[in-house]
């Protein structure tokens, strides 16, 4: 494993992936669309880890400009090993709900965008017969709930992209693994309150390095969200409807 | 004067109340509506009120801490402000490389370490750490952003270094580095009875030692006679270079507030001094125990309960250093009140230059008390009137009692400092001590 792409390479999470995965011969390309945050994160990675960290920078977030930084991004490495898709945002809901064009803002951001962009780099890593790719998603995705579900909406579309894309790939030499974090303290959760489920994003960029490592196909992270969401998948409708969180 | 609450304000003991912001990227302006004065913050390891901000907001600088560049012919290392000492040696000892001061705990910021100006065991052979920093970019809460060095922006350079955060927001530092061999320290620990014991063991020991401080029996500042174990070490030439783990040993959150009591520390004294009057003369030890002894056990603050801690740490000057020490520990043993810890250790000449800076030539000595402060406070006012009596400071890192007359004459460059302190800023220690109104 030494080439890898980064969608949403300003993300803390995937940050700390990288700081655990990279080493003196990696090389990272990683995406996104403020150049001056891009080039702060390209700097630490490759002055921690002595890899060679570059970075694309979006033009905007269309499906075309989306899909040519795929396709350079796979030029530029010409083999890529690990892609990761860390790209994301956690919309405001109540906004939401009265303005379409923030949905529509969500949708590109935390569906649209990864799922073009993972398309693509698929493509190149089927061809070539190898590759991991790694999906961020969220335990948000498993079961919708009132104060994030249009959040949520978009993560079950980027749960089910990543399952059907395994199938896809399966025979074909690449892995997914998709990803499900519980809230981990980052940039992204600031808003919220600060509880004793906010994961340490060092603790879960180990685990999701791991599991890309070991080709697992689902990890929770921290673990315990595989009980906890394996609960409340388990409520019936009408008991889920009824609560407030 | 005025009623401070002075529990130890670390982290979690912050008031539920507290309005934060954080800076999360060193390109970003600072948070918009920030709501007030703001204060530069990171783990709030100070143990007075420099951390605090009651009426205003804390500025978290800890998500600023990616690295930005190191040389590892020259050990110039550049990195944004909240990156703390632990993550700074993880990266550098497997390297080859230390920092050149540490304080006594591992979780500190960059940035803390320069507005605090922080020492360490090396200060009679290092200075502190402000002699180390090469240069500095300071974001104004106006907006404007300075690059700072010894010969560019002198002023904003030199009142930064121990400016306790007043001049700005630090947002990346450049500071050298030192070389080592190993990640060990050739460390030897010698039990000492009675104060002239100490002065001679530290004259000898100032020439051939890089690191030296004493531990003192706090119990025995009372009646009996003051005994103590001194620390002295090198770096090792051998020992491989390894970062040192963290501690996996945590203090629960809610300790009886009786657990510290005196005859608790006559015992945890006692233990400490059994333990290492056992010691062989030399050995070798990892660089985390040496230097972060506190470390060993996270959240070791928590057995002092909701108490809490009040540390003393002064200076006094060579001059006065005997005569005043040995009449610090008389105002102590006359009060009855037992430190629980209690540590000595000699400054040298270096001076890092900052302008509020507290390491001096002299002695310093640093007193562990257990709260609540109601009962301290005069102790406290009776040692601070032999201090400046002598001639001394206390350490703004330490302090939540002192007064601004206090903090003028242990500070005598307050009055320019004054002129580059940041409108947008303020902290309670500031407001105790005039620095902000």
């Amino acid at each position: 494993m030494t080439n890898f792409i980064v969608h949403g390479g300003t993300s803390l999470i995937a940050r700390q992936v990288l700081e655990q995965m990279l080493g003196p011969d990696s090389r990272v390309v990683l995406t996104g669309r403020d150049a001056a945050r891009l080039e702060i994160v390209a700097r630490h990675l490759s002055t921690l880890t002595g890899a060679a960290c570059d970075w694309l920078l979006l033009e905007d977030a269309s499906a075309a400009a989306v899909a040519e930084a795929a396709r350079a991004a796979c030029r530029q490495l010409g083999q890529v090993d690990v892609l990761l898709i860390a790209q994301g945002n956690l919309p405001d809901q109540a906004r939401c709900e009265e303005q379409g064009e923030l949905v529509a803002e969500a949708a590109i951001a935390n569906w649209q965008s990864p799922v073009i962009f993972c398309l693509e780099v698929a493509r190149v890593m089927e061809a070539a017969g190898q590759g991991r790719i790694g999906i961020i998603s969220s335990v948000a995705g498993d079961r919708a709930r009132r104060s994030n579900f249009i959040y949520g909406s978009l993560k079950a579309g980027l749960s089910a992209f990543a399952a059907g894309l395994r199938q896809r790939l399966r025979g074909s030499g690449v892995s997914v693994t998709l990803i499900k974090p519980g809230p981990v303290d980052t940039p992204m959760t600031a808003g919220m309150k600060k509880g004793g489920l906010m994961a340490n994003p060092a603790m879960v960029g180990g685990e999701i390095a791991r599991a890309l490592r070991e080709r697992r196909s689902v990890l929770y992270t921290p673990g315990y969200w595989r009980a906890i969401m394996w609960i409340i998948r388990g409520l019936p409708e009408f008991v889920l409807a009824r609560m407030r969180f | 004067m005025e009623e401070t609450p002075l529990i130890a304000p670390l982290n979690e003991n912050l008031s539920p109340g507290q309005v934060r912001a954080r800076l999360d990227w060193r390109c970003d302006p600072l948070p918009a509506g920030i709501g007030g004065l703001f204060l530069p913050y990171g783990f709030g390891r100070s143990y007075g009120d420099v951390c605090l901000n009651r009426d205003g907001v804390l500025l978290d600088c800890r998500p600023l801490r990616h690295l930005i560049s190191f040389d590892a012919e020259s050990g110039l290392l550049t990195a944004e402000a909240g990156i703390s000492v632990d993550e700074i040696l993880a990266f550098s000892v497997p390297q080859g490389w230390f920092l050149p001061v540490v304080p006594g705990t591992k979780y500190v910021t960059l940035g803390g370490a320069i507005a605090n100006d922080i020492h360490g065991k090396n200060h009679h052979s290092a200075g502190a750490f402000g002699c180390h920093v090469e240069r500095f970019r300071l974001r104004r809460s106006d907006g404007s952003e300075w690059l700072c060095d010894r010969s560019q922006n002198p002023d904003l350079f030199f009142a930064t270094i121990g400016g306790l955060g007043l001049t700005g927001v630090i947002l990346w530092a450049a500071v050298r580095l030192r070389p080592i061999r190993s990640s060990f320290l050739s460390v030897e620990s010698i039990p000492f009875a009675g104060i002239d014991a100490f002065w001679k063991i530290n004259e000898e020991s100032a020439a051939p030692f890089e690191h030296t401080v004493a531990w003192l029996d706090g119990a025995s500042l009372g009646p009996e006679r003051l005994r103590g174990i001194y620390h002295r070490g090198n770096p090792a030439d051998e020992g491989a270079r390894l970062a040192h783990p963290g501690s996996r040993w945590s203090i629960p959150r809610r300790v009886p507030d009786a657990f510290l009591n005196r005859i608790a520390i006559r015992a945890l004294n006692e233990a400490y001094y059994w333990k290492n009057s056992r010691k062989r003369k030399t050995y070798l030890q990892p660089y985390d125990p040496f230097f972060f002894p506190l470390d060993g056990i996270l959240n070791w603050q928590r057995l002092y309960g909701r108490r809490g801690l009040f540390q003393y740490q002064c200076a006094i000057p060579p001059a006065s250093a005997r005569p005043g020490t040995a009449e610090l520990f008389e105002v102590i043993r006359k009060s009855g009140r037992m430190p629980y810890l209690a540590v000595m250790k000699t400054f040298g000449e270096r001076a890092s230059g900052g302008w509020l800076s507290f390491p001096r030539p002299g002695i310093t000595i640093a007193l562990d008390f257990p709260g609540p402060e109601t009962e301290l406070r005069t102790l406290f006012q009776a040692l601070n009137e032999r201090v400046m009596r002598l001639g001394g400071a206390l350490y703004p890192a330490k302090d939540s009692q002192m007064e601004p007359a206090m903090f003028r004459a242990g500070f005598p460059n307050y009055a320019r400092f004054l002129e580059l302190v940041d409108a947008g800023i303020r902290s309670d220690f500031a407001k105790r001590v005039g620095l902000v109104k």
